[in-house]
């Protein structure tokens, strides 16, 4: 479903004058619908950036990606709102509104897809139970800690059903606790179909999936296998 | 559609909500010229009102000499009858001329008793002549002129109402000229600080609105927001300023109708009550809208 095709991407820093870092060498795999892949690699190793270019955040600088057969580069501007809205991105610093509470934080992507009334009304407050997070629903995100906003970061990425998750760190600050339920609410959606994307530095995390493993490091693929463990 | 309609307003609702602030004056900028449109419709009122009364009130009146008889005078009246463009002639005898004028007066009672001490009917009988247009004044003057004539009339009373009313005329169109460059000044004046206001908001909300991109909101739904936020604004101020018409209309109703009696502001404004706020609020809306519009197309990179 999803193809990255030797994608290259060099940085280059207008504001602080830095150039040519080098964040993605030629990476090139495929993930087939319904998979779940952990993309591991120590800090800097180059995930977020691969995730930047699945949302069409920022273009690569060489090589392309293709989402169902089709470049997401070439995408006009409707068809890119239907790719974001297909994804459930989970992004490392949450990126909630900051100025909506939690509860419309994730009513919000609902909108965007053009959800009733009723599934909203329907499915935000399940979500919210889910990630426990019902009693702080009305709180902004500056009022909640990082592992709370974490979680409704969560609960944003997946109170939509998309086809593609995109965690990015979902459980750097939370307590094992959390992460363990974390986990198995990914695992859970995938077994319902929904194709999950993981990057990851925690060891513990990767071991406990038992899927596939896709290694970073430099920005080059040192590793990919299913079943994989966390090694580097 | 309508779904998403809705919730781009009330996304634009919140929005506007945070800086109340700001937005309270806005609306009260926005209010200025919508205020001015409605002192224009207002005052269009009382000069359609003075000009109707003067022109409804006989135009020329003629007055004849004591001596003249009435079949005389009947006759002038067949005579001007045929004059074309004037529309009525009527008769006024001496006895209805101090009839009338003890009617008019009849509140005033030393005008009255002066009247008796007198003890005669000081009036001259009339003839009251309605016209169409005032041009019909020459040719009505041009027949009394006449040496079949001359004689019999005391004096014609018609130039002094001719120039007031254009007078008004002029008056009327001066405030419109006036009014008009003052409403594009001060609309002008609206629409910077709208686009003001909605530009801060969409420079302040930067982030927010990458986040929006970033999960697949449509242009217009992010557009939406701050559209709505201009459009609020004018909606709000029409419906003040609606308000605020009707205020000093109400307050102001009694010392007009003093001075203008039979003139009932307050009940021409009720009357008027939708086509003055569907002015307002196209005003308002249109101000907001076009602000809001500029804001986006020079800030909002979506
Ligand atoms: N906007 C940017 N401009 C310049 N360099 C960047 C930019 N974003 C990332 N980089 C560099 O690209 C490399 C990869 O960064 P990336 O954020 O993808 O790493 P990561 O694997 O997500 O790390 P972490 O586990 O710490 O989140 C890093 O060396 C980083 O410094
Ligand atoms: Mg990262």
């Amino acid at each position: 479903m999803i193809n990255f095709n030797n994608i290259t991407k060099i940085y280059s820093s207008k504001a602080s004058g830095v150039t040519n870092v080098v964040a993605l060498d030629g990476i090139n795999f495929g993930v087939q619908k319904g998979e779940f892949v952990s993309v591991v690699g120590r800090s800097g190793a180059g995930k977020t950036t691969l995730f930047r270019m699945m949302l069409v955040q920022d273009k690569p600088t060489s090589g392309t990606i293709f989402f169902k057969d089709q470049n997401i580069f070439r995408l006009n501007q409707g068809k890119l709102n239907n790719l974001r809205r297909n994804m459930g991105p989970v992004f490392q610093d949450y990126k909630l509104l900051p100025n909506m509470n939690v509860y419309d934080n994730i009513a919000y992507v609902m909108k965007v897809v053009g959800a009733s009334d009723a599934e909203i009304k329907r499915d935000v407050p399940r979500i919210l139970e889910i990630v426990e997070l019902e009693d702080r629903q009305k709180n902004l995100p500056v009022e909640l800690s990082g592992g709370e906003c974490q979680r409704a970061a969560i609960a944003r990425a997946l109170v939509h059903r998309p086809e593609v998750v995109l965690a990015d760190e979902p459980t750097g600050n939370l307590d094992p606790y959390h992460t363990l339920d974390v986990l198995r609410l990914l695992l859970k959606i995938n077994e319902m179909g929904t194709t999950v994307l993981l990057a990851t530095h925690n060891r513990e995390v990767v071991n406990k999936l038992k899927k596939r493993v896709v290694t970073l490091e430099k920005g080059k693929i040192i590793r990919d296998e299913a079943n994989g463990r966390f090694a580097l | 559609m309508f779904n998403s309609l809705k919730r781009i307003i009330g996304l634009g609702w919140q929005n506007l909500a945070r800086d109340g602030g700001i937005a309270v004056a806005n609306v009260f900028i926005v209010m200025i010229p919508i205020l001015l449109t409605s002192a224009l419709f207002v005052a269009k009122d009382v000069s359609d009102f003075l000009i109707d009364d003067l022109q409804a009130k006989a135009d020329i009146s003629i007055y004849f000499n004591d001596s003249v008889s009435q079949d005389d005078i009947l006759k002038v009246q067949d005579n001007v009858r045929g004059i074309p463009g004037v529309t009525g002639v009527e008769y006024v005898s001496k006895d209805e001329a101090l009839a009338a004028f003890t009617k008019r007066h009849e509140n005033e009672p030393v005008l009255l008793e002066s009247l008796q001490e007198i003890n005669e009917n000081p009036f001259l009988p009339s003839l009251n002549v309605n016209a169409e247009t005032t041009a019909q004044y020459e040719q009505v003057a041009a027949l009394l002129a006449g040496d079949d004539y001359r004689d019999m009339v005391n004096k014609v009373n018609y130039s002094e109402k001719k120039t007031v009313i254009e007078n008004i005329f002029a008056l009327t169109a001066g405030a419109q000229k006036v009014g008009l460059s003052l409403f594009i000044l001060l609309g002008l004046v609206s629409v910077m600080v709208t686009f003001n206001t909605v530009s801060m908001a969409i420079r302040g909300r930067g982030i927010e609105v990458g986040i929006q991109r970033l999960v697949g909101a449509s242009r217009w739904f992010i557009r939406g927001q701050f559209l709505v936020q201009g459009v609020i604004f004018g909606i709000l101020g029409a419906l003040f300023s609606l308000f605020v018409t009707l205020a000093v209309c109400w307050y102001l109703n009694p010392f007009l109708a003093t001075i203008l009696p039979g003139m009932d502001v307050w009940q021409n404004v009720m009357r008027n009550l939708w086509p003055l706020f569907g002015v307002q609020l196209a005003i308002g809306a249109g101000l907001g809208m076009f602000s809001s519009l500029i804001a986006i197309g020079r800030h909002l990179k979506v």
